[in-house]
């Protein structure tokens, strides 16, 4: 093909060509290289922010046995807690169980208790409330009893379940009696123990507490029992 | 002479250039180059385009799915909100230990601070919860009513005060001791009442 001979045509030949050449230009970035570049720019995001997600997964994965074996570790020393020291009702009475621990120790130290009365209904537990997983019992408690035997008592009692407290005590002086016997003073004092709160169930404490292959066992005991192991 | 000059070459179309590079030649061999570098550019965007999501692809399959790193983390986050959530039991129920008053060493320390001279008709101790900034605390107040015989009671009462407040007095740490009023029943005896505040013990959480 030849060009045109004139120089205005040439000229208007030569910016057609221009346009043409800078719409192709366009029309290449705007349909084919910007999709693509976007659609590599994407993926190469996509791709590092999954490479990153599986490098902490696999930072975490890593991490999975010791969790476990240190898991284990707190659930058995919370299961012993649990089975030994937080007190459970008996047809939802704790009364018995408490009056149990306060006579058993009584008995041990020789001394006898005049009445007891709880304080019901149980409080908030003191240490995070509302927030607890527990509740506080409180049983108040009379007696008669030297000072030598109120130190006894009271050591025995909190030496029995490191997590109950003697948080009050009233100690009154009787008239003195025969010389031959230490006086007696009417001695009152309240003790409160944990409890687990209302809302959580025999089965579910068993069940949080409870070893991983037991609960991996457990699939079917929806009542959280089976195979628990505690008589 | 007359010289006659004839130009034959017609100087628009016919022109030749002296110079090596020919015009036309140049801007065709650029356009092509242009032209190659864009396919070229095009191709190579497009093929890392391509690998990059292929090698999405194939992270999506480590991290999906049943068997995937996302539910094995899922796992490990739950395991470790399970372990947490143990911890702050077991450390909740400790902290019910640290509350505890010791009373053997409490009441023989106070046995041991009063006098023969004094005798004590009320000993009362209550240890409420109490709210010291976010903690939850004990705080144990130990009131004492009493009667003194002596040459000189008033002073015997204060001495017992100040044993009470003495480091060494009772096994508990004291923040303060107050005196209430003395009152005499006769020249060498009267009535008192003595209370301390003990340092708080917290529920350490």
């Amino acid at each position: 093909m030849k060009l045109p001979v004139g120089k205005r045509e040439k000229t208007m030949l030569f910016a057609f060509a221009g346009i043409l050449v800078v719409a192709a230009i366009y029309a290449a970035i705007q349909f084919g290289i910007g999709p693509q570049l976007t659609k590599y720019k994407k993926a190469k995001a996509e791709k590092e922010n999954l490479a990153g997600k599986i490098d902490e997964a696999w930072k975490e994965i890593k991490k999975q046995q010791q969790l476990r074996d240190e898991n284990e570790v707190v659930k058995k020393e919370l299961r012993e807690i649990d089975e030994k020291y937080i007190m459970r009702p008996v047809f939802g009475n704790y009364r018995y169980e408490a009056e149990k621990v306060i006579k058993g120790i009584a008995s041990n130290v020789n001394v006898k208790i005049a009445s007891s009365s709880e304080v019901w209904p149980p409080e908030k537990a003191p240490a995070k409330q509302q927030k607890s997983q527990f509740s506080a019992y409180t049983i108040k408690v009379s007696a008669f009893l030297s000072y030598e035997e109120t130190i006894s008592y009271l050591t025995a009692l909190q030496a029995e379940n490191p997590y109950i407290t003697v948080w009050e005590l009233d100690v009154t002086p009787l008239d003195k009696g025969p010389q031959s016997v230490a006086p007696r003073h009417q001695v009152s004092f309240s003790v409160t123990w944990p409890i687990w709160n209302e809302d959580m169930k025999e089965a579910d404490v068993k069940k949080m507490f409870a070893p991983e292959e037991e609960r991996a066992d457990d699939g079917a005991g929806a009542d959280g029992k089976k195979g628990n192991g505690k008589t | 002479m007359n010289n006659l000059r004839v130009d034959l070459i017609d100087t628009d179309t016919e022109r030749r250039s002296s110079s090596p590079v020919n015009m036309k030649m140049a801007a065709r061999l650029g356009g092509t180059i242009a032209g190659v570098l864009v396919v070229s550019f095009v191709a190579f965007i497009v093929i890392r385009a391509g690998i990059a999501q292929k090698e999405v692809d194939s992270l999506k399959q480590q991290w999906e799915g049943k068997d995937g790193l996302e539910a094995k983390q899922t796992n490990v986050k739950k395991l470790q909100a399970t372990l947490r959530q143990n911890k702050e039991i077991k450390q909740e129920i400790s902290s019910w230990t640290a509350v505890r008053l010791p009373w053997d060493a409490y009441l023989e320390s106070f046995a041991a601070n009063v006098p023969a001279s004094i005798q004590i008709t009320t000993f009362k101790v209550s240890g409420p919860v109490v709210s010291e900034g976010k903690d939850q605390a004990r705080r144990y107040t130990l009131e004492i009513k009493g009667k003194v015989v002596a040459d000189d009671p008033e002073k015997e009462v204060s001495a017992l005060k100040n044993n009470l407040s003495a480091g060494g007095g009772l096994s508990e740490p004291v923040d303060k001791t107050d005196m209430g009023k003395f009152e005499f029943t006769d020249v060498r005896s009267g009535t008192f009442p003595i209370t301390v505040t003990h340092k708080s013990r917290k529920y350490s959480l």
